[in-house]
C-alpha cells in the first residue's frame, strides 16, 4: 500500500509573515516587501515538504477557503461568519445573478504558487459559504480551475467538505453527484479526494463512495476508524494529527488507529492533519507535519 | 442590586494614547499631553491631575513604577468618564488589562503561549496551551478592584473572563496527553479531558478570583463568556463550569454574565440552571436591531427573539441598547423605545439593567461618552414616563 503525507487546506503563516501582513495593513511596508515575506515563507514550506509526492503551497495568501474566488468572479465578500466551532471567521461571498469569471491563469498564478496537490472548496461547501451560487455553478467554476491546474502539473485534488459532515447531511452528498461527474470528466486521470473535517465521517461514507472520488478524507478527532468501510480500490486521507490542538502526537497515540486502518486494506493512504493546519502556530504545525513524515516512513 | 433600569457598561473602553504609548515605550507627543489635559478638564480632574501632567512631561523612558502610576490615572479618568455619563455602576474600561484573554492567561499558572494563530484575514491572536493543572497564587483582578474602589463614587462592577472562554481559546497539552486518536475510547477520553480542564479552571482559577473580590468588598461581578455557544453540544458543560466558578459565593453578591454576538437560543434550556446563580444575563441586541424609533416587534427586530427566551426566567435582563461597532450616536428616542419595548415584554423594570451591547473599546472616548449620555437620558425619560 502506498503511504503519502500531505498538508490539509490552509497552512499556518510563519511569525515573520504574520508580522509582515500586519505591517502592510498599517502601511508600514510596501507591497513588494510583503511579497518578499510571502516568498520566504513559501520557500520554507517547500523545504518542509522536500521529497514528498504531495506538495502544496499551503494557501498562505488565501484569506479563507472561498475568498480568492471573489477576485475571480466579482462576488462580494459579506459579513464575518464563524468558521464552524472555532475561534476563526470567514466572509460569505455574495455572487451576482449571473456567474461569470475572468481569466483563470493569472488568478491561479497568484493563488496556486506551486505544488502537486490542490485544495479547493467542495461544491456543497462552496454553496454554503456563498449566497447565490448553485451546485452546478460551483462545479462549472471548479472544473475550469482543475482543468488549468492539470496543465501545471497538479495531479491530486482535495475537495474540502466540512459542511456536509458537520451537518450530517447525506443528502448533500447525493446532490453533488452530477457536480462531481462534471469535475471527473474534466480530469479523468487526476486523484480526487473528498475531504471531511469537523464531524464524524463514518455515517456519510456510503454516500461518499458513490461519488467518483478516489479517496475520502476523515477527521480522526471526530471519527472512530473502526466504523469506516473502504471499498476495494479506494484510498483514505487520514486526519491523524489534531490540527486544532498544539499537543504533539506520539507514535503511541496513533498506533491503534493506523493498525485498524491498515487492516481495511485501502488502496492508498494519505496521512494528514485533522483539518486545516492554520489553527496552529507555525512551529507547531511544522512539528506535526514532520511527525507525519516520520510515521509514514516506518 | 435591585434598582429599576440600573445602568452600567460592559467592560472595555479605549485606552488613552498617553497610556498606550508610555507602556509601549513610545515617545509622547504634544497632542498626547493635550489629550490628557482636555479630558481632565472635561472630567473635572484638572486640579487633581497635576501629578499626571508633570509625569507625562517626561515624554518617554517611564520606569515600571511610573507606568503603574499612569495606568492608575487612566483608570481614574475612565471611571470618572462613566460617572460623568451618569451610569449607576462603573468600572475602568480595562485600563489595567491588555485584553480579556492574554491578561488573565499570563497570570494563571499552568499555561504557556505557543504563538500566533489566525482569527480572520490578517488578524491574529496569541494562543496559549495548558501544560499543567491551572492554578492562581495571586488573584489577578484584586489590585484593579482596590484601585478603582478608592476613587469611584458609585458602585463598582468587575468583569472577569469566564472558565469556558479561557478553555475554549486555549490549546490542551495536559489533559489530552496520551489520548489515542481515531478510536472510540479516544473520542470518549477527549470529552472527559475537556470537562476536567473546564472544571479545574472554574474551581482553581475563576472561583479563587471571585472569592478574593467578594472578600475585598466587590458586590457586582460580571463573568464574560463570549465563547459560550461556540460548541453547542458543550452548553451543559459551560453551565456546570459557571456553577463551579461561583460555588458557595452564590447569593452573596450580584453576579452578571455577558455573552455577545451569538445564537442565544443554543443556550436554552440549559441556561436556566443558572437561575439563582447568575442574576443578570446580558446579551447584545442593538447590533441586530433597526434604527427606527418605535415600540412594535416589527421595528424592534433585534430584541423580540432574545427577550422571549428570557422573559419567563428569573434572570435580570441585561439589555444591550448601544451598538458598539458604529460611531452612530443612538438618539435618546431610539434608546428609550428599545427600553420601553423590553419593558413591555419583561413587565418588570427591576428585571432590566440597561447597558451597551458590549465593551466600547473600539470607539473613541468622545463617541463612547455621547452614546452613554444618551443611554442614561433615555433611562431617565422611561422612568419619568413609567412613574418609576
Amino acid at each position: 500500500m502506498d503511504v503519502f503525507v500531505s498538508l490539509n487546506g490552509m497552512y499556518s503563516r510563519g511569525e515573520a509573515l504574520i508580522q509582515a501582513t500586519r505591517d502592510f495593513d498599517r502601511n508600514r511596508i510596501t507591497q513588494e516587501e510583503l511579497e518578499r515575506a510571502y516568498e520566504t515563507d513559501y520557500r520554507a514550506l517547500q523545504t518542509l515538504q522536500e521529497g514528498a509526492a504531495l506538495v502544496s503551497d499551503g494557501l498562505l495568501n488565501w484569506q479563507d477557503l472561498v475568498r480568492p474566488f471573489a477576485e475571480l468572479t466579482g462576488a462580494q465578500p459579506g459579513p464575518l461568519t464563524r468558521y464552524f466551532e472555532t475561534n476563526t471567521f470567514y466572509r460569505r461571498l455574495e455572487f451576482p445573478q449571473s456567474l461569470i469569471w475572468g481569466k483563470i491563469a493569472p488568478w491561479a498564478e497568484r493563488y496556486f504558487r506551486f505544488g502537486t496537490m490542490a485544495f479547493l472548496p467542495s461544491p456543497y461547501t462552496f454553496t454554503r459559504m456563498a449566497e447565490g451560487l448553485s451546485l452546478e455553478g460551483a462545479a462549472a467554476l471548479l472544473r475550469e480551475v482543475v482543468g488549468h491546474l492539470l496543465t501545471r502539473g497538479y495531479h491530486t485534488f482535495s475537495f474540502q467538505e466540512p459542511f456536509a459532515v458537520y451537518e450530517g447531511n447525506e443528502q448533500a452528498l447525493r446532490a453533488m453527484a452530477s457536480a462531481f461527474t462534471a469535475l471527473r470528466d474534466a480530469a479523468p486521470q487526476a486523484r480526487f479526494i473528498l475531504t471531511f473535517y469537523f464531524g464524524d465521517a463514518a455515517p456519510l461514507l456510503p454516500a461518499a463512495w458513490d461519488l467518483p472520488v478516489d479517496a475520502v478524507g476523515v477527521d480522526l478527532t471526530f471519527t472512530d476508524v473502526a466504523q469506516l468501510d473502504v471499498p476495494q480500490g479506494r484510498g483514505l486521507m487520514l486526519g491523524i494529527v489534531d490540527t486544532t490542538n498544539s499537543l504533539l502526537e506520539t507514535p503511541e497515540v496513533v498506533r491503534e488507529a493506523l493498525a485498524i486502518v491498515r487492516s481495511k486494506n485501502p488502496a492508498f493512504l494519505i496521512l494528514s492533519g485533522s483539518a486545516d493546519f492554520f489553527f496552529l502556530p507555525r512551529d507547531v504545525a511544522d512539528a506535526k507535519y514532520r511527525f507525519l513524515r516520520e510515521i509514514a516512513n516506518r | 442590586m435591585r434598582k429599576p433600569l440600573l445602568t452600567h457598561e460592559i467592560g472595555s473602553l479605549a485606552k488613552p494614547n498617553w497610556r498606550v504609548k508610555a507602556l509601549r515605550n513610545l515617545p509622547l507627543t504634544d497632542q498626547d499631553l493635550e489629550e490628557a489635559r482636555a479630558w481632565a478638564r472635561r472630567l473635572d480632574l484638572e486640579q487633581d491631575a497635576e501629578e499626571l501632567f508633570a509625569l507625562l512631561e517626561k515624554r518617554e523612558g517611564f520606569t515600571r513604577e511610573e507606568k503603574r502610576t499612569l495606568v492608575a490615572w487612566a483608570s481614574r479618568f475612565a471611571v470618572r468618564l462613566l460617572e460623568k455619563a451618569g451610569l449607576d455602576v462603573v468600572y475602568d474600561g480595562e485600563q489595567h488589562r491588555v485584553e480579556m484573554y492574554e491578561y488573565p492567561i499570563r497570570r494563571i499558572q499552568g499555561f504557556e503561549f505557543r504563538g500566533h494563530v489566525r482569527s480572520f484575514d490578517n488578524k491574529y491572536y496569541r494562543k496559549a496551551a495548558v501544560v499543567e493543572k491551572p492554578s492562581v497564587t495571586q488573584p489577578y483582578h484584586l489590585e484593579e478592584y482596590q484601585t478603582i474602589a478608592r476613587y469611584a463614587t458609585r458602585p463598582v462592577k468587575i468583569p472577569i473572563t469566564g472558565a469556558y472562554t479561557l478553555v475554549d481559546w486555549s490549546f490542551d497539552e495536559y489533559y489530552l496527553q496520551r489520548t489515542p486518536i481515531g478510536t472510540a475510547e479516544g473520542l470518549r477520553l477527549r470529552k472527559e479531558a475537556r470537562r476536567t480542564f473546564l472544571r479545574d479552571v472554574a474551581r482553581e482559577v475563576i472561583y479563587p478570583n471571585l472569592k478574593a473580590l467578594v472578600e475585598a468588598g466587590a458586590d457586582f461581578l460580571q463573568i464574560d463568556e463570549p465563547a459560550a455557544t461556540t460548541h453547542p453540544d458543550e452548553v451543559p458543560d459551560f453551565v456546570q463550569a459557571t456553577i463551579d466558578s461561583v460555588g458557595d459565593l452564590k447569593g452573596r453578591v450580584t453576579f452578571g454574565m455577558h455573552i455577545c454576538f451569538s445564537d442565544y437560543s443554543l443556550l436554552m434550556p440549559h441556561l436556566r440552571e443558572l437561575e439563582g446563580v447568575i442574576h443578570e444575563m446580558h446579551f447584545e441586541y442593538a447590533n441586530r436591531d433597526s434604527r427606527e424609533p418605535g415600540v412594535s416587534p416589527e421595528v424592534r427586530v433585534g430584541y423580540t427573539k432574545t427577550l422571549n427566551l428570557l422573559k419567563d426566567t428569573r434572570f435580570i435582563v441585561g439589555l444591550g441598547v448601544l451598538d458598539v461597532h458604529t460611531n452612530f450616536i443612538e438618539p435618546v428616542e431610539l434608546i428609550r423605545d428599545r427600553i420601553l419595548y423590553a419593558l413591555d415584554v419583561i413587565q418588570d423594570p427591576e428585571r432590566i439593567y440597561v447597558a451597551p451591547d458590549c465593551g466600547l473599546r473600539t470607539r473613541t472616548w468622545d463617541v463612547a461618552f455621547a452614546k452613554l449620555r444618551n443611554m442614561v437620558e433615555a433611562v431617565e425619560q422611561v422612568k419619568a414616563k413609567q412613574g418609576l
